[in-house]
């Protein structure tokens, strides 16, 4: 019983998900010409079938996955941190910067040797700027860099 | 039927410098994206996606680059699965199996030369079956109605949930999660906003390639945390020559895995790795051979099956995609997903219609599979060193080119930000073994799906039964004064065809039990490419 807790409580999640998937699409309303369904029909039948799967995986649930350990969760939070900061950094500080950020911060996470580490973030982040924006043509934001 | 003028005029296309630059670069990107463990030919693909707009590829263009790096990494996987024991992507499980065991035995240069030369010949056997079947295909797919259409899309659901993961029912989760993901955004018909929580930012719904690469790219660099990376290249790999006769003794195999590999890679839902898998049982069956594996007896056929059959399944599994519009895995919806952003909808006119698109990927396929054949036999010294990149070296970069990608698709931070939010959702999806493929086939094919199943119940007035009759694709005066007198027989012109779709769809959903007796009791969990097995 404990040994498939995850997969029921994963199931109980998409069943409300479920549930309010149907709910709201029950609110559509409007009524096209030549379209007698209309825009709750199909999300409708997808909710009332995500309760039925749902249903079923509580019923039939698999063993507990092996979690990763608290080590790995906590990369993993820095990792995703680091993604909503290079996020944010790409439009203020621009490409290069913002890119060597983010190189230099998940290459040390990944354990990469300090020095080269640096080195090689700044030449990939110049490399990539060269090669996507001025080779071919996307228009990646410049930032408070000058080119 | 006429192919030999058409195929000149596709050689006319395919060998404009442009054309045959584009086919390199996705041959090489493809055999890349294939050897690395964790990055599949989706990955590849859907990065490049607004790279390609940006550059104005037209569509042949897009489909050549796009289809090289889908076979490509059918080369490349093997590369990784010889000499590392660690399939570049699920289609190379058994390869690994099997190469691994030559490399053991000091074998690994003919290992690699046995799987480039296998999958050649696997291509060139399905290139020649695509020019034939698909015409046909797209001849009999012509008098497909809005019903038909909705069926099929059912049919490569079921398939493809079936045979994704162990648990039926959490790959029907994923699917719909897909679906439901599909259906955020104005509705295209009436204009109400659906699931957008009043946000401007969602009213044009999901972006595909914010979703797939935050399936695929983010939750891949999530999960490099706690999961070992691969150790013990082996690099000495002798001289990577195979004997032709040894070689070609084996023609049968190779041919029948060929074929096997094609036919199978044209089902929805069954792709590379699945044809791969029944072709090795088959020869395993044919040959009596008592032994774990074919290579411990000293026989190639143990590389040379599953590499044959899963090129050859790269061309099957474009043909849905180009004569019904109708993808049936996950690398082949994002291609759909492309397609549809330039504006071009694949269906049963498309090689009439746009022949040299057709015809230009066919010759295009041709010579990418030569250029692979050149690249892959001098070149494995060279993949060998990148397979062997540090992560650090690797995956901060594999994320800066997924962030220049989403963001000159949206130029906005917040997709960005909606990317990495998805990142997590997968990671969880994938703890959980729910299937992620299905999703993005939910996710591609939701709009199409939902399009279908409206126009059919205007063309019977809201009549459900009209699903499982099918009939005539448009809504004309005429028909709806006859559905008035409440005479059907209009519609009924050929309910066989839906109804069995219908019947395909249902028994989609026991295909692995069906597998499972076909590979002699032993259960084998098949993964999905692009997957990471």
């Amino acid at each position: 019983m404990s040994n498939t807790q995850t997969d029921r409580i994963a199931g109980l999640i998409f069943l409300l998900l479920g549930l309010w998937f149907t709910l709201q699409a029950s609110q559509f309303e409007a009524t096209g010409l030549g379209d007698p369904l209309g825009p709750s029909v199909f999300p409708l039948i997808l909710g009332i079938l995500l309760m039925i799967c749902s249903v079923w995986l509580i019923i039939k649930p698999d063993p507990n996955p092996i979690w990763p350990e608290a080590r790995a969760w906590g990369l993993m939070t820095l990792i995703i941190i680091c993604l909503v900061i290079y996020a944010y950094l790409l439009k203020s500080v621009g490409f290069i910067l913002a890119t060597t950020f983010e190189m230099i911060s998940l290459g040390l996470i990944f354990q990469g040797p300090p020095l080269k580490t640096v080195l090689y973030s700044v030449l990939l982040a110049i490399f990539l700027y060269l090669l996507f924006d001025t080779a071919l043509g996307l228009n990646l934001p410049n930032g408070i860099l000058p080119f | 039927m006429e192919i030999v003028q058409p195929l000149l005029d596709g050689f006319a296309v395919a060998l404009t410098p442009q054309n045959l630059m584009i086919a390199f670069f996705g041959a090489l990107i493809g055999t890349f994206v294939g050897m690395m463990p964790g990055i599949g030919p989706i990955n590849g693909i859907v990065v490049l996606i607004p790279l390609a707009f940006a550059l104005d590829l037209d569509a042949t263009q897009m489909l050549i680059l796009f289809a090289g790096i889908y076979y490509g990494a059918e080369y490349g996987n093997s590369i990784s699965a010889i000499l590392l024991n660690v399939p570049g992507t699920s289609a190379a499980v058994v390869t690994a199996m099997e190469g691994n065991v030559m490399a053991k035995m000091g074998r690994a240069g003919p290992a690699l030369a046995v799987s480039a030369m296998a999958s050649f010949v696997g291509s060139n056997v399905s290139i020649i079956a695509m020019m034939f079947a698909a015409p046909l295909l797209a001849q009999w797919a012509i008098k497909f109605g809005p019903a038909e259409y909705f069926a099929l899309i059912v049919f490569a659901f079921s398939t493809l949930s079936s045979l994704a993961g162990s648990n039926l029912a959490k790959a029907l989760i994923a699917t719909l999660i897909g679906l439901m993901i599909s259906t955020v955004g104005l509705d295209v018909m009436t204009g109400v906003s659906r699931f957008t929580f009043g946000t401007p930012h969602l009213y044009d719904g999901f972006d595909f390639v914010v979703v797939v690469i935050g399936f695929f790219a983010v939750n891949e660099v999530l999960r490099l945390t706690y999961e070992k990376s691969a150790e013990g290249v082996i690099t000495n790999m002798g001289r990577i020559t195979i004997p032709v006769r040894e070689f070609f003794s084996k023609i049968g195999t190779l041919l029948r895995s060929s074929i096997i590999g094609f036919f199978i890679g044209i089902l929805p839902g069954a792709g590379a790795a699945i044809g791969s898998f029944i072709a090795y049982t088959t020869e395993k069956r044919i040959s009596g051979i008592e032994e774990e594996t074919f290579a411990e007896t000293g026989d190639i056929r143990g590389v040379a099956s599953p590499e044959a059959a899963n090129n050859a399944a790269v061309s099957g599994s474009l043909i849905p995609l180009l004569t019904l519009g109708v993808p049936g895995s996950g690398t082949t919806a994002v291609m759909l997903g492309a397609l549809l952003g330039l504006g071009i909808t694949p269906g049963p006119l498309l090689i009439k219609n746009t022949p040299e698109l057709f015809w230009g990927l066919i010759a295009a396929m041709y010579i990418g599979n030569l250029m692979l054949l050149a690249l892959n036999l001098p070149l494995v010294g060279l993949f060998v060193k990148v397979l062997t990149v540090p992560k650090w070296f690797l995956y901060p970069a594999v994320i800066a080119v997924s962030f220049v990608a989403v963001f000159a698709a949206s130029n906005s931070t917040f997709d960005i930000l909606l990317m990495a939010g998805i990142g997590v959702f997968g990671f969880f999806l994938h703890m959980l073994k729910l299937p992620l493929q299905p999703a993005i086939l939910g996710l591609i094919l939701g709009p199409l799906m939902e399009r279908n199943l409206r126009r059919a119940l205007a063309i019977s007035n809201g009549d459900w039964t009209y699903l499982f009759v099918g009939g005539p694709p448009r809504f004309t005066p005429e028909l709806k004064e006859s559905l008035a007198a409440g005479d059907w027989s209009i519609l009924s012109s050929m309910p066989l065809i839906v109804l069995s779709l219908w019947f395909l769809a249902f028994l989609g959903l026991f295909l692995p039990s069906l597998l499972k007796r076909n590979s002699a009791g032993k259960t084998v969990d098949i993964p999905l490419e692009g997957d990471v097995p």
